[in-house]
């Protein structure tokens, strides 16, 4: 950790106090946004496989539904990834 | 939130590139192409498309239709032909039956006809028989008679003419 | 000792800002490579599709074969779950969604281009908007003015209840749906355009002399890999948008379910 607050200091020699601040604040809300995401999407994934194994024949609806929903939860990974942009660099 | 929120204060007053925010000229061209595409799409690309997609889709219906009007025509021409088969097989044995029986009818007729004619014949025979037994019976009746006068003449020691017969066998008689 | 000195990340305005090449001194009309992304996403479907009316007969081959396998994918695989028997019209509209999102998309990996259109937030927000516009027109068109009535006031529930269930109905279906439909396909292709970046930063920093080269030895065979998956990410983002618009669009239609 120490290690890699040194490189990241020595990556922005020029920085002031802010702008480490404004990376770390970056991270931090990335890492925490991307942590409910990470388990709904694999709890998602896991019951479609189930589901698909269960009932192979209608994997294809159970798919489509699947992508679905993968796509409302990851939207809020997204909106994470939004708001590390912006504090980034903007 | 408020750091962010101040940032983005920040940024505006600034006004440095923001990754976020659309742009306007980018804006102005995704719409016209964007447009663009769904007009075409709408009416110059997809109707062709779908329009062979449909055709192809209902000429292998039609063919499918088709093959199936031949499967049955197929199995309403073998049913015709065999009820023809039975047909005919019937009016051979209706023929044979007939013939059969002409036959059987012909050798009947024929057959009464011998049986009368033997009747006939036997009949006739019979009647010749009959004749000549009557005749030999007849004949026979007079030789009997003069034998047994002849015998009776022995017998007796006595003349037997025509004219004492009668008084010979009643005296013979009368004498018992 | 300075561990990163050989790593100098572009900065982000290279992603951001693209130089103009015709109308340079126009606000609105300048076009730049996002816009010949654009114009390659109307070019492109129109090429395949006419070459592919062009060829007749019962078999399909070429061309046909491509636009017959597209349309044939967005109807039974998007149109048909989400939106359902009165699909029909729609189909020409999910067609050209798929079409050139999946091109703004796949430039990402395509060398020259390298660049997705879709991480500007112009395009996305252009079709979720079109895709916004479209379902409100449909639920009007189709059930009249109840539709308001059907969604903000949705029936089976207390009625309570409605202090706090019109209030997110309202924001949920008018005001945030066009942003999180734009902003899911414009941050999946930026994080993904970045993540790429990177690898071929790392990668080429390979070759400088530094103390991370042990490190960077792996940023090659990531490089390729985070490409193929980038190339999966194109379509699948692409399928997405197309079929949430569909499901929205069929939600309008059939509000009943």
């Amino acid at each position: 950790m120490s290690v890699l607050a040194q490189i990241a200091q020595e990556g922005l020699p020029a920085a002031d106090q802010q702008n480490i601040e404004a990376a770390g604040g970056a991270g931090m809300a990335y890492g925490l946004a991307a942590i409910g995401p990470g388990i709904g999407i694999g709890y998602l994934v896991g019951q479609a496989v189930q589901a698909m194994a269960r009932q192979p024949e209608s994997a294809g609806q159970v798919q489509t539904t699947m992508f679905l929903g993968i796509a409302f939860t990851e939207a809020l990974a997204l909106i994470g990834f939004v708001v590390f942009i912006l504090l980034k660099f903007v | 939130m408020i750091n962010l929120l101040v940032i983005v204060v920040a940024a505006e007053e600034e006004a440095p590139p923001n990754p976020v925010i659309p742009v306007e000229n980018e804006i102005v061209w995704a719409a016209i192409f964007f447009f663009a595409l769904w007009a075409m799409m709408k009416f110059v690309l997809l109707p062709p498309i779908q329009r062979a997609m449909d055709e192809r889709s209902s000429t292998i219906q039609s063919g499918k239709d088709a093959a199936d009007a031949a499967t049955s025509a197929l199995g309403s021409a073998r049913r015709d032909h065999e009820a023809t088969l039975a047909e005919a097989r019937a009016e051979a044995n209706a023929i044979l039956a007939g013939a059969r029986a002409a036959a059987d009818e012909r050798r009947a007729a024929l057959q009464a006809e011998a049986d009368t004619e033997i009747a006939e014949m036997r009949r006739s025979a019979q009647a010749e028989i009959d004749q000549a037994r009557a005749e030999a019976l007849s004949g026979m009746r007079g030789d009997v008679s003069s034998l047994a006068v002849g015998a009776a003449q022995i017998v007796l020691g006595r003349d037997l003419d025509a004219g004492n017969q009668q008084s010979v066998i009643d005296q013979a008689l009368s004498a018992d | 000792m300075n561990l990163l000195g050989a790593v100098k990340f572009p900065p982000i305005q290279n992603v951001i800002e693209w130089p103009a090449w015709l109308f340079e001194d126009s606000t609105y009309f300048a076009f730049n490579k996002i816009a010949f992304i654009h114009f390659l996403g109307l070019v492109i479907p129109m090429a395949v599709f006419l070459l592919g009316a062009r060829g007749s007969g019962l078999v399909p081959r070429g061309f046909r074969t491509v636009s017959e396998g597209i349309v044939t994918f967005v109807d039974e695989q998007i149109a048909k779950p989400g939106i359902g028997h009165g699909r029909e019209p729609y189909l020409p509209l999910l067609v050209s969604f798929f079409l050139f999102i999946f091109i703004g998309n796949i430039t990402e990996v395509i060398p020259f281009f390298q660049m997705p259109a879709n991480a500007r937030m112009a395009g996305p927000l252009v079709l979720a908007l079109v895709a916004w516009g479209m379902f409100i027109s449909v639920g009007v068109r189709h059930n009249g003015p109840g539709y308001f009535k059907e969604v903000l006031f949705p029936p089976g529930v207390p009625k309570a209840l409605y202090l706090l269930v019109t209030p997110i109905e309202f924001l949920s279906t008018f005001l945030v749906r066009p942003f999180s439909h734009a902003v899911r396909l414009f941050a999946n292709m930026l994080a993904g355009h970045i993540l790429l970046i990177t690898f071929g930063v790392l990668c080429i920093s390979v070759w400088s002399a530094s103390a991370l080269v042990l490190i960077q030895i792996g940023t090659f065979p990531g490089l390729v890999a985070f490409t193929a998956f980038e190339v999966g990410v194109s379509l699948i983002q692409a399928f997405v948008f197309t079929i949430l618009a569909a499901v929205y669009i069929g939600g309008a239609l059939h509000p009943a379910h």
